[in-house]
């Protein structure tokens, strides 16, 4: 079970990079997925002006290498009901 | 001097009828037998190990294998446990705190199921990655993207590695795939994190390597160990497409051994990955930046090219148990500079090194053996 503690302590890093825009410059998707996450799904590095960072790509259109991309608000991973649920950045075209 | 005395390797595989403490004993008999030692002669005891519940493994070792109450710990560093273990027994024998420490890495994978394997490599990851669903497979998967885009090579391109490798463990009775495959077979593999495909990566394996490091004459000295650390994260480093922490432990092992990459007679790389493996001979200098790939088609690391790497299948074919890889690689290194790799056997060889890896290039150890 995800630690609400430890869910709440992320609440100060998890929105670092909210409405920070980059330019993705690797991607993978994954397909075979650990536990807690519901695949398969993109996941992109992205170089923003203060360094990298990674995140999933919540976007339709596929990430492409040199794309612009924006920090958006979403939930992170799968909970089960008792747990509670975390938000943080995930990333989409710009 | 310090010298490697024994070495024994557990077959690899889907080992359901075997527990860790199974895999522990074989290794760490078979390594005692072979130095030759009694019992009572070995005065430490270090346990390599990445993904086991059972905590306290340095006395367990000690109980299972009837020990006398020597000191024993445990040493964790991802799939670079086994490398560290080895590397801490060199300081240990070094220091004059032991005459012959034995070094067991073992691990069991199989009695996980995948996507609980998947989340416990990712501790050895940053919490960003994790949060982000980055698998092993995908960190690796983000290096090849970005090493496809600056070298201008393709998915058919790391395909040779897993051919290479499994062409050599079908020479080698303990690897987990002792089996050739086709370029076919590799190239319609199920992608697992793009690009990266099922044929790209090592598999999930059972397993336990052993050795006795010792400060006494033996047929084998270990002439360098070098470890090098670097950012955990992959978005703190410098580049995506090489590893610094093998360039620095390579550097380091080099210089220790008084020796360059010209003189090594054979490698055990860490192919966790196909493109880690071709990063890895450009990182430790066996040919030039952006050419592993090329290189490696052109058959120069095979059994009979100039330089063979991982003869024994490598992690991809011989198998990955995490913890015990970087042991099991000496162990290797040491069967063939003793003439005893049975089909395997490269003749008329010197020096030999190995290459652990753990994480996405977190820790490197490089370790450069002589036959004496």
């Amino acid at each position: 079970m995800k630690s609400p503690v430890a869910i709440w302590r992320r609440q100060k890093t998890n929105y670092r990079n909210l409405g920070a825009v980059g330019r993705v410059v690797s991607k993978t998707r994954i397909i075979e997925t650990p536990s807690g996450f519901i695949g398969p799904y993109w996941v992109v590095l992205v170089q923003l002006k203060q360094g990298r960072t990674v995140g999933q790509w919540a976007d339709e259109a596929e990430p492409k290498i040199g794309m612009k991309t924006i920090g958006i608000l979403r939930r992170i991973g799968d909970v089960e009901p008792s747990e509670v649920i975390e938000y943080g950045v995930k990333w989409k075209k710009w | 001097m310090i010298t490697v005395r024994g070495a024994f390797q557990t077959k690899f595989g889907e080992l359901w009828e075997q527990s860790l403490e199974d895999l522990i004993v074989e290794a760490g008999e078979g390594a005692i037998k072979d130095a030759g030692l009694p019992k009572n002669k070995i005065d430490l005891v270090i346990v390599a190990n990445m993904l086991a519940e059972q905590n306290h493994l340095g006395a367990l070792a000690v109980q299972l294998l009837g020990l006398d109450q020597v000191p024993a710990l445990r040493v964790e560093a991802a799939c670079a446990s086994g490398g560290v273990a080895v590397s801490q027994a060199v300081t240990a024998l070094k220091a004059g705190a032991a005459e012959n420490v034995l070094v067991i890495g073992a691990e069991k994978m199989t009695d996980k199921s995948n996507g609980q394997i998947a989340l416990a490599l990712m501790g050895a990851a940053s919490e960003v990655e994790r949060q982000a669903g980055l698998t092993f497979v995908g960190l690796y998967g983000l290096m090849a993207r970005a090493y496809f885009d600056r070298f201008k090579i393709t998915k058919n391109d790391l395909a040779y590695v897993a051919i290479k490798n499994h062409r050599h463990a079908s020479r080698n009775p303990k690897a987990q795939y002792p089996f050739p495959v086709e370029m076919e077979t590799v190239l319609k593999s199920s992608c697992v994190a793009s690009p990266l495909h099922l044929f790209d990566c090592a598999p999930i394996t059972d397993g336990a390597a052993a050795v006795v490091v010792s400060n006494q004459f033996g047929e084998v000295e270990l002439v360098s160990s070098q470890i090098a650390t670097d950012s955990v994260s992959l978005t703190e480093r410098e580049s995506l497409t090489e590893l610094k922490a093998t360039k620095i432990a390579g550097k380091k092992a080099y210089a220790q051994a008084e020796v360059g990459p010209v003189d090594i007679d054979l490698a055990e790389v860490h192919d966790c990955f196909s493109i880690a493996e071709i990063m890895a001979v450009e990182d430790l200098g066996f040919c030039q930046k952006g050419e592993g790939a090329e290189t490696i088609k052109n058959g120069d690391f095979d059994h009979n090219g100039r330089l063979p790497v991982n003869l024994s299948g490598g992690l991809k074919a011989c198998g990955h148990p995490v913890g015990a890889t970087g042991v099991k690689q000496i162990a290797e290194i040491v069967d063939q500079l003793r003439g005893r790799a049975g089909a395997r056997q490269v003749k008329n060889i010197r020096i030999g090194l190995t290459h652990n890896v753990g994480g996405s290039g977190g820790t490197a150890v490089v370790n450069i053996l002589r036959k004496l």
